[in-house]
Order: C-alpha cells, then sequence, then structure tokens
C-alpha cells in the first residue's frame, strides 16, 4: 500500500526505505535551521547580500549530500554482499560504474567548452574530472566497505 | 523485544538469503531482524511467518 508519490524514488526494501524517509527527514529540518541562519546574517549584518537563489543552492547542495553521506555511511547500500566472491564482484561493477560516469562527466564538459556554454580551461576541466571520479570512488568503496562489513555482524 | 525468526529460518534449512529472496527484501533486512536491531512492519512479519509455515506468535510472542 503506497500513500505518497515519493516512494517512487525509494528502494523496495522496508529497511532501506523507512532509512532514507528519516535521512530526509533530517535533511528538512536542517533546510528549516539553515535557512533561519541565511535569514539572520542577511538582517544582522550589512555586508551579507548573498543573492537568494545562490543561498538556495548552496543549502540545496548541501542537503543532498548530507543525504548521501548518510546513506554510504549506514551501510546499507550493498544489503546483499557478506562473501569475498561477492565482494570481489561488487568492487569490480562498482570501479565500472564510476568509471563510467567518469567518462561521461567529462564527456558533457568538453561538449559545454566547445559548443562556449562555459569558458574553463582544459586543465579545469582534467581537474574536475578526476576530482569527481577520484571522490565517488571513494565514496563507493567506503560504502562497500561499511556495507560488508555490517552484513557480516548480522550473517 | 525478542524474536524467533533465526530460530525458525534454520529449522526450515533456509538461510538469510533464501528468506529475503522469497519475502522480497534484502539480506541484510533479515539480519537486523533476527538481531532484533529492526522491527518489521505487520505486512513484512505476515510474510516472513508465511514463508516460514509458522504464526505471528511463534515468531514474535513472548511468554
Amino acid at each position: 500500500m503506497k500513500k505518497s508519490w515519493v516512494t517512487l524514488f525509494l528502494p523496495n526494501d522496508e529497511y532501506k526505505e523507512r532509512q532514507l524517509l528519516y535521512f530526509i527527514a533530517e535533511a528538512f529540518v536542517l533546510f528549516i535551521g539553515l535557512l533561519g541562519v541565511a535569514g539572520l546574517l542577511n538582517k544582522t549584518f550589512s555586508t551579507f547580500h548573498a543573492e537568494s537563489l545562490f543561498i538556495l543552492l548552496i543549502i540545496a547542495v548541501t542537503l543532498s549530500l548530507y543525504v548521501w553521506i548518510r546513506y554510504i555511511v549506514s551501510g546499507m547500500e550493498y544489503a546483499n554482499v557478506v562473501e569475498k566472491s561477492e565482494y570481489k564482484i561488487e568492487l569490480r561493477k562498482l570501479i565500472g560504474s564510476t568509471s563510467k560516469f567518469a567518462v561521461l562527466f567529462a564527456g558533457v564538459a568538453i561538449a559545454l567548452k566547445l559548443t562556449g556554454v562555459v569558458d574553463y580551461s582544459w586543465m579545469d576541466l582534467l581537474g574536475m574530472t578526476l576530482l569527481s571520479y577520484g571522490l565517488l570512488l571513494v565514496a563507493q568503496f567506503v560504502s562497500l566497505q561499511r556495507s560488508v562489513r555490517k552484513n557480516r555482524e548480522l550473517s | 523485544m525478542g524474536n524467533r525468526v533465526k530460530e525458525y529460518r534454520v529449522e526450515k534449512n533456509y538461510t538469510q538469503t533464501d528468506l529475503a529472496v522469497a519475502i522480497g527484501v534484502t539480506r541484510q533486512t533479515i539480519g537486523l531482524i533476527e538481531a532484533n536491531k529492526y522491527n518489521p512492519s505487520l505486512k513484512l512479519c505476515i510474510a516472513i511467518a508465511r514463508v516460514l509455515d509458522v504464526t505471528l506468535n511463534d515468531l514474535f510472542w513472548e511468554e
């Protein structure tokens, strides 16, 4: 029995679904708090005149990162991986999917540069690609490690 | 609150993965339920009871 459209974006597993809803609810509470702080800063300090859209963008990125990091640290992403053979398979998949992301990222960035939409140097482009690839790889690796540890404790 | 999910699962010769696949959850969820670290919904409790062919009382009722 699904009562909300948000379930379309949630996993089918009951535990994962519930935990993700907690993380999203926590992020919402933080959102209210951060909006309040931003409002106070705007009122209190005359030098603080950030654009509303910019503040909202920063808050949105922060909250998305919050939910993502909570998900990674919770060790529930790879909920079926216990054995060493399963771990090796997942590790290979993880490296493959992260590499695909890096190629796609670089492709979009190059397309944006060549069409003149953005104007950053080739070094910037390389740096951004490598940085996002590295961060994603580390995040996924940590997620896998934590998942396996948690799964082994529960076996 | 304890439960006897692991006891009945082992009795029926099911692995955690077998039970997880049968009721459509992850193996981790089964492990969490068995370790009393997650309280499943009534819907999931009934699904577990059906697969293990026992009653809810057998699984979750403490004398």
